[in-house]
């Protein structure tokens, strides 16, 4: 535990090694010295971890369908859906290509 | 060694339970190791399950869809599809539904994404195909059922097997002489799937009828007889299940029927009637013969009274529409399943030596697939189809010997129609369709080579891919003589151990014929893990394959980028630094293909600060000081010692560094808290290695070759690293391929960008639009917006400026100049009333009107 001031109830400090209240000056002998108390730990994000490495290729997790690929005429496609217009229209519907990669819209 | 030691050595290891158990049976059968060997032992465990372990950012084996959570995207069963479990002694066929929502009543479940998870603490075995081709019973490991999409796929195949599952349930089938798990939506007709033919199986040697019937019976253990509470006919409780209660069974599902007290068999043939008269009395039950010509036939029938005896055969169903194996039957010993196919055949089955073919036929599917997993457990493999309204089963004449010497008949004139059969096979001839083993590879060519076997036969098989298991087998044992007529020693060969596994195996590759897509209203949809390769065999005797465990991305492999509206936004106003740069970094050819060396290079390029390898930093109230605590293992892993950190910072900061092993305490002249703090976000930034601004690097397998990419553009900087392709490496930052690269390649970036951006949107744009705004982008030599601080900003007049923002400081501005404005733009003339200069506004032309008119003709 951090020590607060007897007298005052203000935080004390580590100095010379002792204890000294921030406000008052009151000081106190301590033993708890290097104690994690007083440490302020730093929020440490994004700790670097190894590379990530991908190996499986044509990693698709979208579901597919039947359709025919406008461009090259291929008939699987990737769909998904997006409300692209306002809540009281239908959604538009997308598709991609699984052969060529072509994408399109399809609205109702 | 010690028992004792030995077993402390091993629980003191850092493996799972099950392992240590499994190392400590192992070593503890080992009489004579000694301490070095065990420990050598103990050593190449730990590190062969080590490298197993899978890093929390590896991706392993097929990547299935539910760590994304997708719809649509689950691999499963549909309740009513059945598998074959082991649960004790007992097989028995089950609904997979039934089998897993009973489970997860029983145990509970975990959530993870769309799935319910259960993991099994009780033992219950699937049969599961090796990679030996072998099948073995597998525990299973958890059950899982989700929620589905309503479409099913349906399988069916040569063999006349089906099997129903969602489109993303994956098969195994066979690849360059491996077994690999594929997808059920990619499967297409005419490959094969693997259906077992051999089943292997524990033997139940007895059954209590007590377990098999529920009316009102009392049992008396000790005279071992059960009997009905009022007014019964006892029998013996418990049975023995031996050749002959077996052949009675058999004959009761071929030509039997139950009522309450009685149960009664229709049949002309003296020796069943003998057989059946036999029964009875070794039971002790009274039996009445009756003659009957009701039907199209005439018959004799024997009616057995016992009613604990019928409601005990009810078991197997009670008229032909419902006939069906008792699931004790799955795991009867062999003595017993042999009488009962002999029983059944004798009754229903019949066989032409002529058309060569044994074949039985029922009104009951369940009976005709039941008696399919009988005949696995003698190797026998059979093909189902069906009729207008009835179930064939039928043998193919390969099998026919098998049968002869398996099973057999007892009637004469179906026995010696058998023996016919047989003999009149010729071994070497027979050509078996559905037996066939794909994808052989070169395997035999490579084999057939060593010894000269003739190139014209090794050809064939290779063009054709699939090769009959006899014919295989034949050609094998050919090679085989000539190998040691000739001394060539082809054990030593792989392809030789591939083809012999192959030959061996125990499953049948069978041909898929129909793929056929339904739809289901049950909710959920399930599945099973299995240990080792994960596959599972239905009731058909399908093997399917299951993926639940083998993936792990956890959702670091993504980089985030900006896509349509604000991209397009980006582009047009040419900003500084795009809000979530990227680049894709190509490797040269050296480099491309090696999966180290991509990974050094990445190494390389992303930047590494004090704040992302250190343990952690605070501030020590007590020595006054900031400290930094490190690691040196992950120090290692990047190439840097803790002097290198000390000298980077030293050279950003001005402190006083004082080194305690691996923490590091950072001192200032004047120390206080406020002091301490501020210097923090600096300490953090300290870059120690990398390329700054490259934040993340993510190394991905593209169309064959390891792809760098980045989140964090620095394209100056990564040119310079050796190994980086310069001529493909792109970024998304256009301002910073114009100082490196160009104007014109910037203005490539900008048609490239917009053009992408636009096709993911699934939007089209002519290209020429694009190539518009890009050449008036980049027409002066930099990279403009189109805004009010580049191109719009920018245009000749200061009427067409005022219009578009900014008035009053452009209407201000041409004042104080006085600049003109030449009224030659569209908003000017709007502005001032005039007609526009296009189309019939800009002629400049005027007509003389009077001479039009003819008034100075006279002239």
């Amino acid at each position: 535990m951090v020590k607060f001031c007897p007298k005052c109830n203000n935080l004390m400090l580590p100095k010379d090694g002792k204890l000294k209240c921030a406000v008052c000056g009151y000081e106190e002998e301590t033993t708890a010295e290097g104690s994690k108390e007083y440490e302020y730990k730093e929020h440490l994000e994004n700790k670097k971890e190894k590379i990530t490495v991908i190996e499986s290729e044509g990693l698709e997790t979208l579901p597919t369908t039947r359709i025919e690929c406008p461009k090259c005429g291929h008939n699987e496609a990737y769909w998904w859906l997006q409300q692209t217009r306002c809540a009281d229209e239908p959604e538009t519907r997308f598709y991609k290509c699984k052969k060529c990669g072509h994408t399109w819209r399809e609205y109702d | 060694m010690d028992m004792e030691a030995l077993k402390q050595k091993i629980e003191g290891l850092d493996i799972p339970q099950s392992l240590k158990d499994e190392l400590f049976e192992k070593l503890s059968k080992e009489k004579d190791l000694t301490e070095e060997m065990v420990d050598e032992i103990i050593d190449e465990v730990v590190n062969a399950y080590r490298k197993a372990l899978v890093e929390p950012y590896e991706a392993v084996g097929i990547v299935a869809a539910q760590s994304i959570g997708e719809p649509g995207t689950q691999m499963s069963l549909p309740y009513e599809e059945k598998i074959i479990i082991k649960e004790g002694e007992f097989i028995k066929p089950v609904e997979i539904g039934k089998l897993v929502d009973e489970m997860i009543e029983r145990f509970g479940f975990e959530k993870i994404g769309n799935s319910e998870v259960c993991d099994l603490p009780i033992d219950i075995y699937a049969l599961s195909l090796d990679q030996d081709e072998k099948v073995h019973w597998k525990r299973i490991i958890s059950c899982i059922r989700h929620k589905h999409n309503g479409k099913l796929i349906k399988i069916k195949t040569k063999s006349g097997r089906e099997i129903t599952a969602t489109p993303y349930h994956s098969f195994v089938i066979r690849k360059d002489n491996k077994i690999i798990p594929v997808k059920g939506s990619e499967l297409k007709i005419g490959d094969r799937i693997p259906v077992v033919k051999h089943i292997p199986a524990n033997c139940v040697e007895a059954i209590n009828i007590s377990d098999y019937v529920s009316g009102n019976y009392v049992v008396d253990n000790i005279n071992n007889k059960i009997a009905p509470k009022i007014n019964g006919k006892s029998i013996p409780n418990n049975i023995k299940l031996d050749y002959d209660f077996g052949y009675f069974i058999g004959i009761y599902l071929a030509e039997g029927s139950v009522t309450k007290y009685f149960v009664s068999i229709s049949n002309v043939d003296e020796l069943i009637l003998n057989k059946i008269r036999a029964f009875a009395d070794k039971l002790g039950l009274n039996y009445g013969e009756y003659d009957n010509n009701n039907g199209f036939a005439e018959s004799h029938d024997i009616r057995i009274y016992s009613s604990t005896l019928a409601e005990f055969l009810s078991n197997f169903g009670t008229s032909s529409n419902t006939k069906k194996i008792a699931e004790f039957v799955f795991g009867a010993n062999k003595e017993f399943v042999r009488g009962l196919i002999r029983g059944y055949f004798d009754g229903d089955g019949n066989v032409n030596a002529d058309r060569k073919v044994i074949r039985v036929t029922s009104n009951s599917k369940e009976l005709i697939d039941g008696i399919a997993i009988l005949l696995a457990r003698f190797n026998i493999f059979s093909i189902k189809t069906k009729t207008k309204n009835q179930f064939v089963l039928i043998i193919p004449h390969r099998y026919a010997k098998k049968f002869h010497e398996e099973i057999n008949f007892s009637v004469e004139k179906k026995k010696s129609e058998l023996e016919r059969l047989v003999s009149s096979l010729n071994d070497d001839k027979t050509y078996d369709s559905i037996d066939m083993i794909p994808s052989i590879g070169d395997a035999l060519t490579k084999l057939g080579e060593k010894v000269d076997y003739p190139k014209v036969i090794l050809k064939k098989f290779e063009r054709k891919q699939k090769i009959g298991r006899a014919t295989l087998q034949r050609h094998l044992r050919r090679i085989e003589e000539l190998a040691v007529k000739k001394g060539v020693n082809i054990l030593a060969l792989k392809e030789y151990w591939l083809l012999k596994k192959a030959v061996e195996s125990d499953v049948i590759w069978d041909e898929i014929v129909k793929i056929e897509e339904i739809s289901c209203d049950k909710k959920y949809v399930y599945d099973i893990s299995v240990e080792g390769l994960e596959t599972f065999t239905t009731f058909d005797g399908v093997l399917t394959h299951n993926t639940m465990r083998t993936f792990h991305y956890a959702g670091v492999a993504e980089i985030n980028v900006t896509l349509g509206l604000p991209r397009m936004i980006e582009i047009v106003d040419a900003r500084k630094e795009p809000s979530t740069p990227i680049m894709t970094i190509y490797l040269k050819e050296e480099y491309k293909d090696n999966r180290e060396k991509a990974e050094e290079i990445a190494k390389e390029i992303e930047s590494l600060t004090l704040g992302s390898i250190a343990e952690s930093i605070s501030i020590d109230l007590w020595t006054q000081s900031i400290k930094v605590e490190l690691d040196e293992n992950r120090l290692a892993d990047r190439g840097l010692t803790i002097d290198d950190v000390i000298e980077a910072i030293k050279k950003k900061l001005k402190v006083k560094i004082d080194v305690d092993g691996t923490t590091l305490y950072l001192k200032i002249k004047t120390p206080s808290i406020k002091a301490l703090r501020k210097r923090i976000p600096k300490i953090k930034n300290i870059q120690l290695k990398g390329i700054p601004g490259i934040e993340r690097v993510l190394v991905k397998k593209e169309g064959g070759e390891y792809v760098l990419y980045t989140q964090g553009s620095n394209l100056r900087e990564v040119f310079k690293i050796d190994g980086v392709d310069t001529t493909r490496t792109i970024t998304n930052n256009i301002i910073e391929i114009q100082e490196v690269l160009g104007i014109e390649a910037a203005r490539n970036a900008i048609i490239n960008e917009m053009r992408n951006t636009l096709e993911q949107q699934g939007l089209e744009v002519d290209i020429r639009h694009l190539m518009l705004v890009a050449d008036i982008m980049t027409a002066d030599g930099e990279v403009k917006p189109i805004g009010r601080h580049g191109v719009a900003g920018e245009k000749g007049s200061v009427l067409a400026r005022a219009a578009f923002e900014e008035t009053v400081k452009h209407l201000y501005a041409a004042a104080e100049r006085g600049d003109v404005d030449k009224l030659k733009g569209v908003i000017e003339n709007v502005i001032v009333g005039k007609p526009i200069y296009l189309g019939t506004g800009c002629v400049e032309l005027t007509i003389d009107r009077e001479y039009e008119e003819g008034k100075n003709m006279e002239e």
